[in-house]
């Protein structure tokens, strides 16, 4: 389970850095979460929903740990991100933005590494990969070097590497980006396996798509403040019908 | 398994990999020393047989015969003679290469010799080209001519030249051999381990900084149960270690390349650079390069991971040779010497060590002193890296 209790994240930014910003505070900060609160329940997909610059990949940095809150927390599993990092890093597998592999690696060799760095012994490793191989089609490709591979690979890899620990809590930022639609199934796939599994996932996207295939609560972003939070279906009922995106667009437009 | 060993294996796999950074860590320390030797051996031997054997065009302007000169002038080899240059023409025949070099006789040379008091001067005019050897055949041949004439004015004064001899004046160096070559040698080892062992922690700290903030593996590191401790640590050791393999194949391949290439050097000058370059003196020199490497994979790091990329990681890491090199080049000048203050200056001290070490007068409390200031420093740097590398500012700089 993630709880994210009244959150905020403030950037302190320098003269450059200010004038590229137009979001800024009067006191020259930059409020990139502003005061949010949602929880993400086990055996359930919770979608974070919001256009580019919204704060979405700055919320799930904090749930990763790589960032730490400004204010309010964090607690994913029970535990804190602020004060036991290292116990959250154990428990999630986080996709970044970027694929995030090692161009002179294969896939195995990838796998690996990271089953060595979550306390995996190289036996576990190799039976999670046979399984996840198969699950995203990676089978014939395992021994090939990941700078050699396309985006819908690399991303697979990237999202199998993600997953390897077989972590409580899976957080995906933009997931199926840069794949195409064979690709993006696999994944779509895979997201609905974690949540029959009963893990925790959030996901990042700014596609409606992805959001009415795998969501089962959403929560939509805009400047850092979080303009909804409930379930996909309470959402819809809100709107009274109109498609996703029509709604998204309209409650944009209302803050 | 530690995840400080997990890191630094995987880099160094990476390191392995990576057909540049082989190059500039590994292949190029090897080859540098035996490329330079072999190069500059070949080509100053080539040239001073060039200088030997080639046919110099050698003008003599005089007022009366120098009859004796031109034959004693004559019996070098490879010499073309032209006894017609005239006093106005010196300068216009050697700018135009038509001669090499000229010697021009004082007009009252003949009268001055025949004086038995006044002095004939003799000077030799040529355009400078760095080759010592043409020079050297030219004023041989005068030195015969100018040995001929003293002994003839003793003979004519009826004076046993060892009379004029009131006093002789002799320097007598104390140092021994492998002080000398210490002095020499020693100075300039340091200075190109030093720029290998730089070029060798460069690659490596752009790629596990800057280049991991570049292509987003950096944060996929960073969501692992591993410490940002850990991590740091795992790059530090791979920059550490690829900047001590580098040096340290440098000093191998002086070592190798002395062996292969001066075979024609006197035997006793050969046993006393191999007695220098001893197990012992390897294994110290070597040392040195542990602290040193240390000091710049910090700092290299703590910059690397500010960076946003490996372009301006570029930037900042080439100016920072300069402030390894400079204390290096200082120590090269004669009159420094490792004591109780200059073994506290990093880097500076450690050009000194080497000169000291290679020389043997090294004194082990300003070796201990000389590591302990690098290791210091280099823990300064450390610490500065991991603070650094805890802020958010620095790692997620956009």
């Amino acid at each position: 389970m993630i709880e994210v209790k009244n959150v905020s994240k403030i950037f302190a930014l320098k003269g450059k850095q200010k004038k590229e910003h137009s979001e800024i505070s009067p006191d020259g900060k930059l409020h990139a979460v502003n005061d949010v609160s949602f929880t993400c329940q086990p055996g359930r997909v919770y979608a974070l929903l919001g256009p580019n610059g919204a704060g979405k990949t700055t919320l799930l940095r904090m749930m990763s740990t790589l960032l730490n809150p400004s204010k309010g927390s964090i607690r994913v599993c029970g535990s804190d991100t602020a004060d036991v990092g290292d116990k959250v890093r154990r428990n999630i597998g986080f996709l970044t933005g970027s694929t995030g592999l090692y161009d002179r690696f294969s896939i195995r060799e990838t796998m690996h590494f990271f089953g060595r760095l979550n306390g995996m012994t190289s036996d576990q490793v190799e039976a999670r990969i046979s399984v996840l191989s198969s699950l995203l089609g990676l089978e014939t490709i395992m021994h090939r070097r990941v700078g050699k591979m396309s985006t819908g690979m690399k991303q697979k890899a990237s999202i199998a590497r993600t997953i390897l620990h077989d972590p409580q809590v899976v957080i995906f930022d933009e997931p199926t980006s840069g794949l195409d639609v064979l690709g993006a199934r696999s994944i779509i796939e895979l997201v609905r396996r974690s949540r029959d599994e009963g893990k925790t996932v959030i996901f990042s996207t700014h596609r409606m798509d992805e959001v009415s295939l795998l969501a089962d609560d959403l929560g939509i972003v805009h400047q850092g403040r979080l303009i909804f939070d409930g379930s996909l279906e309470d959402y819809e009922s809100q709107n009274g019908g109109v498609s996703l995106e029509e709604a998204f667009i309209k409650t944009l437009e209302g803050c | 398994m530690n995840p400080v060993w997990i890191i630094f294996r995987k880099e160094l796999i990476d390191l392995l990999r990576d057909r540049k950074t082989l190059i500039t860590s590994i292949v190029l320390p090897i080859l540098l020393f035996p490329i330079i030797f072999f190069v500059t051996t070949k080509v100053q031997e080539s040239k001073r047989n060039e200088a030997m054997t080639r046919t110099m065009t050698v003008g003599v302007c005089h007022e009366e015969p120098v009859d004796r000169f031109l034959e004693i002038l004559g019996e070098q080899d490879a010499l073309e003679i032209r006894d017609d240059v005239q006093r106005d023409q010196v300068q216009f025949l050697l700018d135009d290469g038509s001669v090499d070099a000229v010697f021009l006789f004082s007009k009252d040379f003949k009268e001055a010799m025949n004086s038995r008091e006044a002095t004939g001067y003799v000077n030799l005019y040529f355009k400078f080209n760095g080759m010592d050897a043409d020079q050297g055949r030219l004023t041989d041949a005068f030195d015969r001519y100018k040995q001929e004439l003293v002994d003839a004015r003793y003979a004519q004064l009826d004076v046993n030249s060892d009379m004029l001899k009131v006093v002789e004046f002799g320097k007598r160096n104390m140092s021994s051999m492998r002080e000398v070559m210490g002095s020499i040698a020693g100075g300039f080892l340091p200075y190109i381990f030093l720029i290998l062992a730089y070029v060798g922690c460069l690659a490596p700290a752009i790629d596990v900084g800057a280049g991991e903030k570049e292509r987003g593996t950096l944060e996929t590191l960073l969501v692992t149960p591993a410490s940002r401790m850990q991590v740091l640590m795992g790059k530090f050791w791979l920059v550490a270690f690829a900047g001590f393999l580098s040096g340290m194949f440098s000093i191998v391949g002086c070592f190798v390349s002395l062996q292969l290439f001066f075979d024609d050097m006197p035997r006793k000058l050969m046993t006393l650079i191999l007695e220098i370059l001893n197990t012992q003196t390897l294994l110290l020199v070597g040392s040195l390069l542990v602290p040193i490497c240390i000091l710049m994979a910090a700092v290299m790091l703590m910059i690397s991971i500010y960076c946003k990329n490996y372009k301006e990681c570029q930037s900042y890491l080439s100016p920072l040779m300069i402030a390894i090199l400079f204390p290096a080049i200082l120590a090269m000048i004669p009159g420094f010497e490792l004591n109780a203050v200059t073994s506290l200056i990093p880097v500076f001290n450690i050009s000194l060590a080497t000169k000291a070490i290679v020389a043997g007068n090294a004194s082990p409390l300003h070796l201990a002193e000389c590591y302990l200031s690098m290791f210091a420093c280099a823990g300064v740097a450390l610490v500065a890296a991991r603070r650094w590398f805890g802020r958010e500012q620095v790692i997620f700089r956009d």
